[in-house]
């Protein structure tokens, strides 16, 4: 931990601070030893500075996956969530969901209260019933991690025999499983080291895109990457663009029914497989590249999880080959449970379920529609549900219990790598939820604390006082992830001979990029977020091919009718560049019915299209034009360059082309005798990932404008991610305020409200903003943002609590842009000042150059040359965006890197 | 010169047909019917700024990066019109051109008028309206002074010096009218209101010589605002380096649209007052000849600061700017650029011909074309250099709202209740000075007999 060393507590501090809250809290309580719950402070503890934030490690959960959070605390208000760089998971950066799991704490929509048929309810009457639930007893949950949380559900299964738990994830990576099964003759998780692999071949696997892995992967790959003479290749094959395509060396839009052959032809190369008939001359020309790219620099093939389980098999035993130390194999993180959904709507249906624990998952809507989860659940006789929204499921359960959100939680859970997290609580329950652990047990009539339980399964390795109290400093468990696997290779079995063409177009399901499989459809940032290749903001859209636009006659947002199995979905057409032709892509999570004021009545539901049997493909659907056109709003309208190169390539080692001189300037050059701050953003390391954008809103308070501002386009992002779709790739361009040396917006302001800053900042002073605009017209980064209404009063009513106190909240009138986190560096010199020293190199980090985990950002001062960023400017891939119009920005970029040998 | 006014003309006629437009006002209904239509007009005025108050610039159409529309469509086009009051008053009187003074009056009140439309946009448009004052250098507690480097900071100095002169021109070109009216006038209270504003004028010799020194030095200050004030307002947009605003033709070429489209205006409420009021005989259809030829050409100066920016463009090679031209020419507000080329450009063409110059309808149909066309210019001007711009990225259409046509539309209201009120109790036409131009006309018909 380089970078938050400085702002984090010591551990001598931390305990301190601990010692004394459990002190005062055994006062209080008479002895009934250390209190299970967070306590606010009734003696504030001496070295409690009001004012000074105070960081923890803990934990949120994405799947069922601990996300490593490092948690800034403003007095007793968690404010900012940032990866926990000691995590193996998470040594640097984090992911928009980590970034955004703050807001969804404070979000006013969370149940809040147990309810039974729809009255308000005690937790006392739910224990009853929980105690008292009939058999036989099913547990529904998505994906578990937690170590306690699978220890009472073992100590449940033995002690009710009549008791079975199934599991459901709709995205999840239970195929994944399978394959290794297949492969391996074992379940295994895989782990890809994308910086041990010096040839990548994805065949539709979104490894750079959003998930789980997101962190680590793009950590891994920036690292491969970073300066390298031969740069990491990446081959891509998928039906619909994604994050791993737009930065493929070379990537090749191939149907999803076709996929499987691309991999049994790849597995031909290296023979493995038989070479299936049918592969056109392209398609034939990239595996025969690619193959000979593997063979040559070796690397890995990742086949998507969606595809199957054959095909999955046949990737990880090439993979076996050529691989080397880039795929890891361990014991898997997430236990299977006894069966899935499947089974358990059967046995439902069929009326021999008693009783039906469903703990934060929401079958109700994420179940395939054919299989009619909800006629089943109405023939089991007891339902209870616990998640942290009152939703779908929770509506037709007779009891709703609410659970407590990660940050304010006891428990445990282990990260994608394996490595597990005591999560703490970082503030009192806001509502009345308690954690899964404090509940399960009531089933076999316990009642225990969350922190019982937790120490209970950690009392082995964390027995000691001093290991527990380690665990929770560092935000891990010391050597708790499984050591890799060492295992026989099978005989690959033969992939199933391709069908053939389907009839019509292919219909394939993703995630969505923001809001996931609809879990996070009620945190505003996340749905203000723009998907990162498309930029659609708060609507999911269906994505075709222009072809398939032309022969359906239809243009972007264009209502289409899906329709399968008797049931049919209306969506809005969106022509994607690199999109397969005659495939559709559908986009989980929308078309909420309950769950939120934000989740519900936007975008389409399609979960109702989903077949059971093959969750990702869909085969047979007709679609037609249904009339009509939905209002898609964007934060980014048009994604060519326009004959301009805004995001330059050069080859490995190879420089950007002398910048052009300065021309002259009737103003004279600014002097910088203290620091003059600079950020230099690699564009070749950027994948778009969307971390700092979210990290941006959290640390600036940026307001969320909703869709009718964005369609007019007002959206408040001070920090966005411009794409461009080229012919071959899509490439990412940050872009924050440029801070101009010879700003136009500082000449443009009539009241000064916009001026230069001594550290080189080009500041903007808000009080003194009239709101002309000038500065905006004049900008030609167009980095401004304009309140044109009170965007900060139109906030939930607990948003304030979220709130970074040490930014002003814009009112309107005023306009507001990137900063350079002024308040960070501010904080840092006032620090240096009382110990009399310089700020020191690395001390101010902005929140985006945090957030990234390609650390494709780079800030600190220009006046010391050995800093990162000097060297950065230094680098001979060095550019200026717009530099002809001689406005010198401090931000500068780094051009991206593709070598271009090897391609067609 | 040919003579302007017919022979028939005597000093006591001339008096005689002005005062009575004010002192036994010949169309009372028609008056009291446009006053009615205007005062709606007005009153949609004080909704639309009521609302503005309340909701904030939102409710406008506005956005990133088409920061300004309407609002500053109209300011740029409503000061524009003010131009060719000055220009006819101040520069002409200073150029000794007799034809000016059937018209200099009421020229010079829609000048004052529409600067005060124009000064309002800036204010209203602002996300702090109440704030504007701080673009004013005046002594403050917190030390602070404008941004001097600011074209916004010029533009308020000279909006407020415009808005002054013109007043004062004006105001001190009318006092000898005014005491005219409080010698006519039988009624107490009328007399007492001209007898203040005529600050006592007895018309003695030493008053009018004074009074002339005060003129003409006022005139020649106004003088060099007709070039100064929309120049500055050109500054604002050449300021930025905005594609297809940062060019140095801006300056003048805002002028002469200026001038122009203010000629238009003239032009309409002339031949809206000579029919109105029956004015035929003192503005002649050689008046309207003469205005018709100073619109056509400040026209073709106009249509040459067309073709020298687009070759500019051209000649630049800038990809940007070249974006922009296209943009202009075939973009989302093509129409705004076909409509102000057609207006602006092709109709005023028919001006070549007498016959039309002195057809007081096709006259009155091209001048509205020119002020709507030269509308239209101000809309392409400003709403293409923004709404696609350097980085693709940020490129966003731009839509109005009922609110800023609203706005518009109720500054033209404000502008049509103050006109009318002048119309109704002040000399529309100065009296003297076509007193001294029958007087000058006569002396040349005694030379030449």
């Amino acid at each position: 931990m380089d970078d938050e060393t400085a702002d984090l507590p010591s551990r001598r501090e931390f305990l301190k601070v601990m010692a004394a809250s459990m002190a005062m809290a055994a006062l209080a309580g008479c002895g009934e030893g250390p209190p299970s719950e967070a306590i606010p402070y009734v003696v504030q503890p001496e070295d409690v500075v009001p004012g000074r934030p105070r960081f923890y490690a803990t934990a949120t959960l994405f799947e069922g996956y601990a996300q490593p959070v490092l948690a800034e605390i403003h007095d007793g208000r968690p404010t900012k969530l940032d990866g926990n760089a000691l995590h193996p998971a998470a040594s640097r950066g984090s992911d928009p969901f980590l970034q955004a799991a703050v807001l969804e704490l404070y979000d006013p929509d969370r149940s809040g209260e147990v309810i039974r048929e729809g009255v308000v309810a005690t937790w006392e009457e739910a224990f009853t019933a929980l105690a008292d639930i009939p058999a036989p007893l099913r547990l529904l949950t998505g994906s578990v991690t937690s170590p306690t949380l699978q220890r009472q559900i073992e100590d449940l299964l033995a002690r009710r025999p009549d008791a079975r738990w199934h599991v459901f994830e709709p995205v999840g990576r239970g195929l994944r499983a399978q394959a290794t099964e297949l492969a391996f003759g074992q379940r295994l998780d895989v782990h890809w080291r994308l910086d041990r692999a010096p040839v990548v071949v994805s065949l539709g696997e979104d490894l750079l895109g959003p998930g789980p892995d997101q962190m680590r992967h793009v950590r891994d790959w920036a690292d491969a990457r970073r300066e390298a003479e031969r740069p990491p290749r990446l081959w891509v094959a998928e039906a619909t663009p994604s994050l791993t395509g737009a930065g493929a060396h070379r990537r090749q839009a191939v149907s999803e029914y076709r996929l499987p052959m691309m991999v049994s032809a790849l597995g031909a190369a290296f023979g493995l497989a038989e070479a299936p008939p049918g592969l056109t001359e392209e398609e034939q020309d990239w595996i025969a590249r690619a193959a000979a790219d593997l063979r040559n620099r070796g690397g890995i093939v990742a086949v998507s999880s969606t595809l199957p389980v054959e095909v999955q098999a046949l990737g990880l035993a090439i993979t076996r080959q050529t691989g080397g130390d880039a795929m890891i194999l361990t014991e898997p993180v997430a236990v299977p449970g006894q069966g899935g959904l499947a089974d358990l709507v059967e046995e439902m249906a069929a009326g021999q379920v008693g009783s039906l624990l469903i703990l934060d998952a929401n079958p109700a809507y994420t179940a395939p529609a054919d299989l009619d989860f909800p006629a089943a659940l109405e023939r089991v006789p007891l339902r209870i549900h616990a998640g942290l929204y009152q939703d779908e499921t929770a509506l037709l359960c007779q009891w709703h219990l609410p659970l407590a959100h990660a940050l304010e939680s006891w428990g445990d859970a282990r990260a994608v790598d394996g490595t597990a997290i005591i999560m703490q609580p970082m503030i009192r329950p806001l509502r009345n939820g308690i954690e899964a652990a404090a509940i399960l047990p009531a089933v076999l009539g316990q009642r225990v604390s969350a922190l019982d339980e937790v120490r209970a399964t950690w009392a082995g390795p964390l027995g000691s006082e001093d290991a527990w109290r380690r665990a929770l400093h560092d935000g891990l468990v010391e050597g708790s992830a499984p050591p890799p696997v060492a295992v026989q290779v099978r005989p690959v079995p033969p992939v199933p001979p391709p069908e053939g063409p389907p009839q019509g177009l292919e219909i394939v399901f993703r995630p969505d990029p923001t809001i996931w499989d609809g879990r996070f459809a009620n945190n505003p940032w996340l749905q203000e977020l723009p998907k990162p290749l498309n930029k659609i903001v708060w609507d999911n859209v269906a994505l075709i091919s222009s072809g398939t636009a032309q022969a359906l006659g239809v243009r972007n947002g264009a209502l289409i009718q899906v329709t399968a199995g008797g049931r049919s979905v209306n969506v809005p057409a969106w022509i994607m560049p690199f999109q397969a032709e005659d495939t559709v892509t559908l986009f989980l999570g929308y078309g909420r019915r309950q769950g939120g004021r934000l989740a519900t009545g936007i975008g389409y539901d399609a979960y109702t299209l989903r077949p059971a049997a093959s969750p990702w493909r869909l085969t047979g659907a007709s679609l037609a034009r249904a009339g009509g056109q939905a209002r898609i709003a964007e934060t980014q309208l048009y994604h060519e360059m326009g004959g301009r190169d805004l995001v330059p390539v050069v080859a490995p080692g190879e420089a950007m082309p002398q910048p052009t001189e300065r021309q002259p300037s009737i103003y004279p050059p600014w002097t910088y005798e203290s620091y003059a701050w600079g950020m230099v953003v690699d564009t070749d390391l950027c994948t778009g990932c969307n971390a700092c954008v979210v990290a941006c809103m959290a640390e600036n308070n940026v307001p969320v404008v909703g869709k009718d501002e964005v369609l007019i386009g007002r959206e408040m992002h001070w920090l966005r991610v411009d794409s461009y779709d080229l012919s071959g790739d899509t490439r990412f361009l940050p872009v924050p305020c440029m801070h101009c040396e010879k700003a136009p917006c500082e000449v443009g302001c009539p009241v000064n409200a916009t001026v230069h800053g001594p550290e080189g900042l080009n500041q903007m002073v808000y009080n003194r903003c009239i709101g002309t605009r000038t500065c905006s017209s004049y900008c030609p980064y167009k980095v401004r943002r304009f309140n044109y209404y009170e965007y900060s009063a139109r906030q939930p009513e607990t948003a304030p609590a979220q709130r970074n106190p040490d930014v002003t909240v814009r009112g309107r009138g005023v306009m507001e842009k990137c900063t350079y986190c002024v308040q960070r560096i501010n904080a840092a010199r006032i620090q240096a000042e009382m110990e009399g020293r310089p700020i020191a190199e690395g001390e101010v980090t902005t929140a985006c150059q945090d957030a990234c985990p390609a650390g494709a950002i780079i800030f600190g001062d220009l006046n010391n040359p050995d800093s990162a960023v000097s060297r950065a400017r230094a680098n001979p891939r060095n550019y200026r965006l717009l530099e002809e119009l001689n406005t010198w920005p401090r931000t500068t970029y780094l051009a991206a890197v593709r070598d271009r040998e090897g391609q067609a | 010169m040919s003579r302007l006014l017919s022979s028939e003309e005597t000093y006591e006629t001339v008096t005689q047909q002005v005062t009575d437009i004010t002192l036994h006002p010949p169309a009372r209904r028609r008056w009291w019917m446009l006053m009615a239509l205007s005062l709606l007009m007005l009153g949609i005025f004080f909704l639309s700024t009521g609302w503005l108050f309340i909701a904030g610039v939102g409710i406008w159409g506005l956005n990133v990066p088409v920061n300004w529309g309407l609002d500053i469509v109209n300011t740029v086009w409503w000061v524009g019109i003010g131009h060719a009051g000055t220009m006819i008053s101040a520069l002409l009187l200073v150029m000794g051109q007799q034809w000016r003074n059937s018209l200099n009056r009421f020229a010079e009140a829609m000048t004052l008028f529409a600067a005060i439309c124009a000064a309002l946009f800036p204010i209203l448009h602002l996300g702090k309206p109440e704030l504007f004052y701080w673009m004013f250098p005046y002594p403050n507690t917190m030390d602070l002074w404008p941004q001097f480097r600011s074209p916004l900071v010029w533009d308020v100095f000279s909006f407020t010096a415009y808005i002054t002169v013109s007043f004062l021109f004006w105001y001190v070109g009318m006092i000898p009218d005014l005491a005219t009216m409080r010698d006519k006038t039988t009624k107490p209270l009328a007399r007492a209101i001209y007898g203040r504003l005529a600050l006592g004028w007895r018309g003695t010799a030493q008053h009018w010589e004074r009074w002339r020194q005060a003129y003409v030095a006022i005139a020649l200050i106004t003088f060099h605002l007709v070039v100064t004030v929309h120049s500055g307002v050109a500054m604002l947009f050449a300021g930025g380096p905005v594609p297809g605003w940062h060019t140095t033709i801006f300056p003048p070429f805002f002028v002469q649209g200026a001038v122009f489209s203010g000629v238009a205006v003239v032009i309409l409420l002339a031949v809206v007052l000579r029919h109105a009021f029956h004015l035929g005989n003192l503005l002649t259809l050689k008046h309207l000849d003469i205005l018709a030829k100073l619109l056509l050409a400040t026209g073709l100066l106009t249509a040459y600061g067309y073709l020298a920016d687009a070759f500019h463009a051209w000649y630049s090679g800038d990809i940007h700017e070249m974006q922009t031209l296209h943009d202009r020419l075939f973009g989302r507000y093509a129409w705004s650029a076909w409509g102000s080329l057609f207006l602006n450009i092709v109709l005023i063409q028919l001006l070549w011909f007498r016959r039309i110059r002195r057809s007081v309808p096709m006259l009155f149909v091209i001048a509205l074309g020119a002020a709507v066309g030269m509308w239209l210019e101000r809309y392409l001007l400003i709403v293409t250099g923004l709404y696609r711009d350097f980085l693709p990225s940020s490129w966003h259409g731009y839509e109005t709202t009922i609110w800023e046509w609203g706005l518009f539309i109720g500054s033209i209201g404000l502008f049509a209740v103050l006109f009318l009120l002048f119309a109704r109790f002040l000399p529309l036409v100065s009296m003297f000075e076509l007193k001294e131009e029958l007087a000058a006309e006569r002396r040349m018909k005694g030379d030449e007999e």
